[in-house]
């Protein structure tokens, strides 16, 4: 195991499952995913995308399988536990992954700056001093710098994603993860978020991207993926899946998506 | 009808001790309602189903039932079926304080519940431990959320207290029914006393209006 | 999870049955020792406090005096032990007598039903009524006052009850409960009552220093309907056998010794001077 780990990808999920009490959300999932790669996700609700999301950031516990992020095997079923890293590496690793959540979930008694510092001060062991420079910079990165000081209920919900976004940055993560993250934002409001997720896949970001914007998915992506009913079904560069997807049920999501959009 | 305040004044000692006897009940009653009713609310959260039972049996026995029974209860009841004789004010504060706590352990309950699933979790992937998520991120709008009833639950406290008059403890109250039997001034005692007992509960209802300014201005 | 619910269940069970044992024990001690045995052991025989000025008088700072009061005192001095008041309410009194919350309680009117639980000393007082209107409606007569256009107030389960249903029988009754005369003056005063029955003279008196003129009373405010409404005595509890005999022969001698009327005199005159 440890020879080849200089080729490993930097994710890498083995026959993954996970159960919500009788249903079966995830039902044996592959997926590698290199260093730099954006990779977008894409299938209908309940196809068990986000959930797979859910479980790379660590926020679910799965039934079988093995997901290995960095060269440590961060969550394991039952059966793989043995596999599982040592406590303290999976630590180091799980704040190399970031996530960026729908609701944005940006805590509403702290200002941004306290948003985005908290983490960093409490597990990092950052500063304050450095923490707030380093969230200043973020903020700059995002367009929020003069919004430092106000609390989350005064942004709009692009601005607070974008905070979000750059609350997650701060702890410098590896690897990000993105759910559905302008599915409840106003649609001129999108815009803004999608340039700054551009800006970090330009910049090398690992990324998993939950999304139904199939502009982005198309102009970012390295790979789209297809999921239905906890499966992947397809897995291709978005040049081929949008022009000849090789499945029925990708084609057919993908005309309704397509048809959307043109609409708008 | 003419109205004679100076009953009131002549009176003033025993007001004055009665409003403190009254204070007394309510400070230590709110006390144990505080602490204990946090033990219940943790013990509720515990996820053992006998502990839950049993909290839940505790809290819905002192929501139900009327604060002047559980009094009488405590006071009279108790010395028969027990051996246990408290004095009045003992029983009183004992009794304000136990029923407190029920009604506490459900505004911290509905708080907790308050706190959205999806903060635990933005603070989760952020890798904040339990500590620091509670400490930093449950604890501060845990503490917005559960304000405004908790003051609302001091102040029904305080009105509370004049059930211990049922019982014949020398609170504000008490002394007023008191001091109107031999004066026969019923009117202008039980106005001082309404007074006394709004001088003491308003600083409440004033913090309770600041705090609720505050939060209107975004601010925690 | 198993071993863990076992222990928290042998918690609770042991937790009933030293509750159960602790009430076993705590009805055992009350029901084994009789009241006298128990207030000589304890040094202390325990009075209820309550209010019905002369005979107890609860002071809004905490102290008690009162004709029953000192008769209490008495009986306490000479079987040497000490009176220790407990502040309850007339509506509870009875109740704390039967719970062993005190042991005696000031003057109650004898009635049947009472004596299933509590037991009536030698009575030392005897309550018997005139009717009060507002003066400005008068003058009325008897007769007319027991018309179903008055209306009688008067506080719940007093003697007064009866009284006014033997002679008013027609009026209608408004029964407040523990209320005190004040409490009693004060509807008639708001125009809420038409009528109450006092007790002379001592609620004569102090309706009238309260309320100058504003009452007028019948037959008239020396003279009392001739009935006597109410024997009242102390009440002990019913099995309370030793300290019901011994009190009854500290009364019985109080009385023929004039020390009764002695009390009387040290506590209504001053009120029938106007000096309370």
């Amino acid at each position: 195991m440890k020879e080849d780990a200089r080729k490993k990808p930097f994710v890498s999920l083995r026959g993954v499952h996970k159960r919500f009490g009788d249903l079966l959300v995830l039902r044996g999932v592959d997926l590698q995913v290199a260093q730099g790669e954006v990779v977008v996700l894409i299938g209908r609700s309940g196809s068990g995308k986000s959930t797979l999301l859910n479980c790379v950031a660590l926020l679910e516990q799965i039934e079988a399988g093995t997901i290995e992020v960095d060269g440590a095997v961060v969550g394991a079923g039952p059966a793989d536990e043995t596999a599982l890293a040592p406590k303290t590496r999976r630590r180091e690793v799980a704040a190399e992954i970031g996530m960026v959540f729908q609701s944005f979930n940006l805590f509403p008694h702290l200002t941004v700056l306290q948003n985005i510092t908290l983490a960093p001060r409490r597990v990092r062991g950052v500063s304050s001093r450095n923490a707030e420079i380093l969230a200043l910079e973020l903020l700059d990165r995002v367009g929020l710098r003069e919004k430092a000081n106000e609390y989350p209920v005064k942004l709009s919900g692009g601005q607070q994603q974008r905070v979000a976004i750059a609350r997650a940055l701060a702890m410098n993560p590896k690897v990000m993860l993105f759910d559905e993250v302008t599915s409840a934002l106003d649609p001129e409001l999108v815009g803004e978020v999608l340039k700054v997720m551009r800006q970090l896949a330009e910049e090398g970001m690992t990324m998993l991207v939950v999304t139904h914007e199939m502009r982005f998915a198309r102009e970012v992506a390295d790979r789209v993926i297809f999921m239905d009913q906890g499966v992947i079904v397809e897995d291709s560069a978005p040049s081929r899946i949008f022009t000849n997807p090789s499945t029925d049920e990708a084609a057919r999501f993908l005309r309704v998506l397509m048809d959307a959009e043109a609409v708008e | 009808m003419s109205f004679d305040f100076s009953a009131a004044f002549v009176y003033w000692p025993e007001l004055l001790n009665g409003a403190i006897n009254s204070i007394r009940i309510v400070a230590l009653a709110v006390v144990i309602g505080f602490v204990l009713g946090m033990l219940l609310a943790i013990a509720h959260r515990s996820g053992n189903r006998l502990i839950r039972g049993v909290v839940h049996v505790y809290v819905e026995i002192f929501r139900t039932t009327p604060a002047l029974l559980q009094l009488m209860y405590v006071y009279l009841v108790l010395p028969a079926v027990a051996g246990i004789n408290l004095g009045p004010i003992t029983a009183a504060w004992i009794t304000l304080g136990l029923n407190t706590a029920a009604f506490f352990s459900e505004i911290l309950k509905a708080g907790f519940q308050s706190v959205e699933r999806t903060q635990y979790n933005a603070a989760f992937v952020l890798r904040l431990n339990k500590v620091d998520t509670f400490r930093f991120v449950v604890f501060p709008q845990l503490i917005r959320n559960i304000f405004p009833p908790t003051v609302a639950l001091f102040i029904t406290v305080i009105k509370y207290s004049s059930l211990a008059a049922g019982i014949g403890a020398l609170e504000l109250t008490r002394v007023a029914q008191l001091i109107a039997v031999q004066s026969f001034r019923l009117v202008e005692i039980l106005t001082v006393v309404a007074i006394i007992y709004f001088v003491i509960a308003y600083p409440l209802a004033i913090l309770a209006r600041a705090y609720e300014a505050r939060l209107r201005r975004g601010m925690y | 999870m198993t071993g863990k619910l076992g222990r928290l269940n042998r918690i609770a069970a042991a937790g009933v049955v030293a509750l159960g044992a602790m009430s076993v024990a705590g009805i055992g001690q009350v029901a084994a020792q009789e009241a006298l045995a128990a207030i000589k052991e304890r040094g202390a025989i325990r009075m209820v406090g309550v209010s019905f000025p002369p005979y107890i008088v609860a002071a809004a700072d905490g102290t008690y005096s009162g004709i029953d009061y000192d008769i209490v005192k008495g009986y306490a001095d000479s079987i040497g032990v000490k009176i220790e008041m407990i502040p309850g309410t007339w509506g509870n009194a009875i109740a704390g007598i039967q719970s062993g919350k005190w042991d005696v309680a000031p003057v109650f009117c004898w009635k049947a039903k009472r004596t299933e639980v509590v037991t009536f000393l030698e009575s030392h007082y005897q309550g018997g009524g005139v009717a009060a209107v507002l003066a400005e409606e008068g003058p009325f007569t008897l007769e007319e006052l027991n018309s179903p256009d008055v209306t009688f107030v008067f506080p719940a389960g007093t003697w007064k009850e009866t009284h006014v249903a033997k002679y008013y029988p027609k009026a209608q009754t408004k029964k407040i409960t523990s209320g005190s005369t004040a409490q009693v003056t004060l509807e008639i005063l708001s125009g809420r009552g038409t009528a109450t029955v006092l007790d002379a003279p001592i609620d004569i008196t102090k309706v009238e220093s309260a309320y100058p003129g504003k009452f007028a009373f019948l037959p008239s405010k020396s003279e009392r309907l001739k009935d006597t409404t109410c024997v009242g005595s102390l009440i002990v509890k019913r099995d309370a056998y030793h300290l019901a005999a011994g009190f009854n022969n500290y009364i019985k001698k109080l009385k023929t010794e004039g020390g009764v009327d002695a009390l009387y005199d040290i506590h209504i005159k001053p009120v029938l001077d106007g000096k309370i």
